[in-house]
């Protein structure tokens, strides 16, 4: 599905690199405002030891700026995966922190789960739990799908290949080809660095399947 | 194999920048910068003969001038230092000898909570920027013989840092009480309430 959704007309894939880029960015400005709610916040969750106190006041201090520069990593296209793994990892970290956390309320007040809410540290302030956790769910799959996927459409790397005048780029997988060469993700590149894709099993006839790509 | 590799190469260089930037901005930061060393989160309390006791942490007696008192509302909030009711602060709050400096109100949460709302005549100390506000404090409370530390209420437990930064500050832990149901308490029983103009 990755592979479809990388080579049909519309970039869904940058599409959703930016919104994601675009919304830790966000987020991780939200803490910085003030870092010393988010480190109040993070006490909560009873997940550091308060001593030796470097290890949580770390956390509050370089967290937020980690997700701010993996999302403007995303949204200008550069070290892509590495901001992917990086986003992916702490929203497996602080999801399931979540839900404990709501379940240890329920247990102790008694409230519904799906009514509890509080302030996870999100920067959204209170947030109602189980909208939080749905929406966590969605950037977990959101940050999957930008790590697999290859790709390159509006990325920087690329666009900075393209202006020192290089050799062509696959638009699929942003890999760098000799003319003619063929890609292993089925496009060709042909001289004006079009993509096209490669002719079908017998390519000495068969040249009739060509499509080209903008 | 390669794909994986230069995937893990680039994880550790993004991570690397971020933890970089992240702790380069705190350090120039000249205010609301974490400090790295401090605990924040101390509860501190007396051992015996109010001899102050950073590590110490087990809950106090309740306690109250007069016996029969309504008792503290939040035991399940752990503190070793006296604990005040509501009516016992509303009767301090009325006195006339608070007006003089008798009694000092000490609210420990942040700008925005202060200036949204205080017990009049409070003193703001934000325990996470102890260092901007205890000069005033410590002034107020030289001659105060109460000290009455709150913040929210509920499960806030600010006011608990605060009275551990009273303490390392040399002041008497007789003086000090804590009032555990807080401005949430105080707001919602109809008190009187002071607020800062923008």
């Amino acid at each position: 599905m990755i592979r479809w959704l990388d080579q049909i007309e519309i970039p869904l894939i940058a599409l959703i690199r930016v919104a994601l880029g675009g919304y830790f960015i966000y987020s991780g400005f939200e803490k910085i405002a003030d870092p010393m709610i988010f480190l109040k916040n993070i006490h909560l969750y009873g997940m550091l030891p308060e001593e030796p106190p470097f290890f949580l006041n770390s956390v509050a201090a370089v967290l937020p700026w980690l997700e701010v520069v993996c999302g403007a990593a995303l949204v200008i296209g550069i070290g892509i995966r590495g901001a992917a793994i990086n986003l992916a990892l702490m929203l497996c970290v602080f999801t399931p922190a979540i839900l404990i956390r709501a379940l240890a309320i329920r247990a102790e007040s008694g409230t519904p789960f799906f009514e509890i809410a509080f302030d996870c540290g999100c920067g959204s302030g209170v947030v109602v739990t189980w909208r939080k956790l749905g929406l966590n769910g969605v950037l977990i799959l959101a940050s999957l799908l930008v790590l697999f996927s290859r790709s390159r459409r509006l990325c920087l790397s690329r666009l900075w290949a393209r202006t020192r005048g290089g050799p062509a780029l696959c638009k699929v997988c942003g890999r760098t080809l000799p003319t003619g060469g063929v890609c292993d993700c089925t496009a060709q590149v042909d001289a004006d660095s079009r993509v096209q894709e490669a002719p079908r099993a017998r390519p000495s006839r068969d040249t009739a399947n060509l499509i080209s790509h903008r | 194999m390669k794909a994986c590799k230069s995937a893990m190469i680039e994880f550790l260089i993004v991570g690397v920048v971020g933890l970089v930037v992240g702790y380069a901005v705190n350090g120039l930061r000249a205010s609301d910068s974490i400090r790295l060393g401090r605990n924040y989160f101390a509860k501190g309390g007396p051992t015996v003969a109010g001899e102050p006791d950073p590590s110490a942490s087990s809950m106090a007696e309740p306690t109250g001038t007069d016996p029969g008192q309504e008792s503290d509302d939040t035991p399940h909030l752990e503190h070793p230092y006296q604990r005040i009711s509501f009516d016992e602060v509303v009767k301090i709050f009325n006195d006339p000898a608070t007006a003089s400096g008798a009694a000092v109100f000490v609210d420990a949460r942040n700008d925005q909570a202060f200036a949204a709302g205080h017990i009049p005549g409070a003193i703001q100390a934000d325990h996470y920027r102890i260092e901007d506000y205890i000069d005033a404090v410590l002034a107020a409370v030289e001659t105060a013989d109460k000290v009455i530390v709150y913040c929210n209420g509920g499960d806030c437990e600010d006011s608990i840092y605060m009275c551990k930064n009273l303490i390392d500050f040399d002041v008497p832990y007789e003086k000090i009480y804590l009032y555990g149901g807080g401005w949430t308490e105080w707001e919602s029983k109809g008190q009187p309430v002071e607020r800062n103009e923008e």
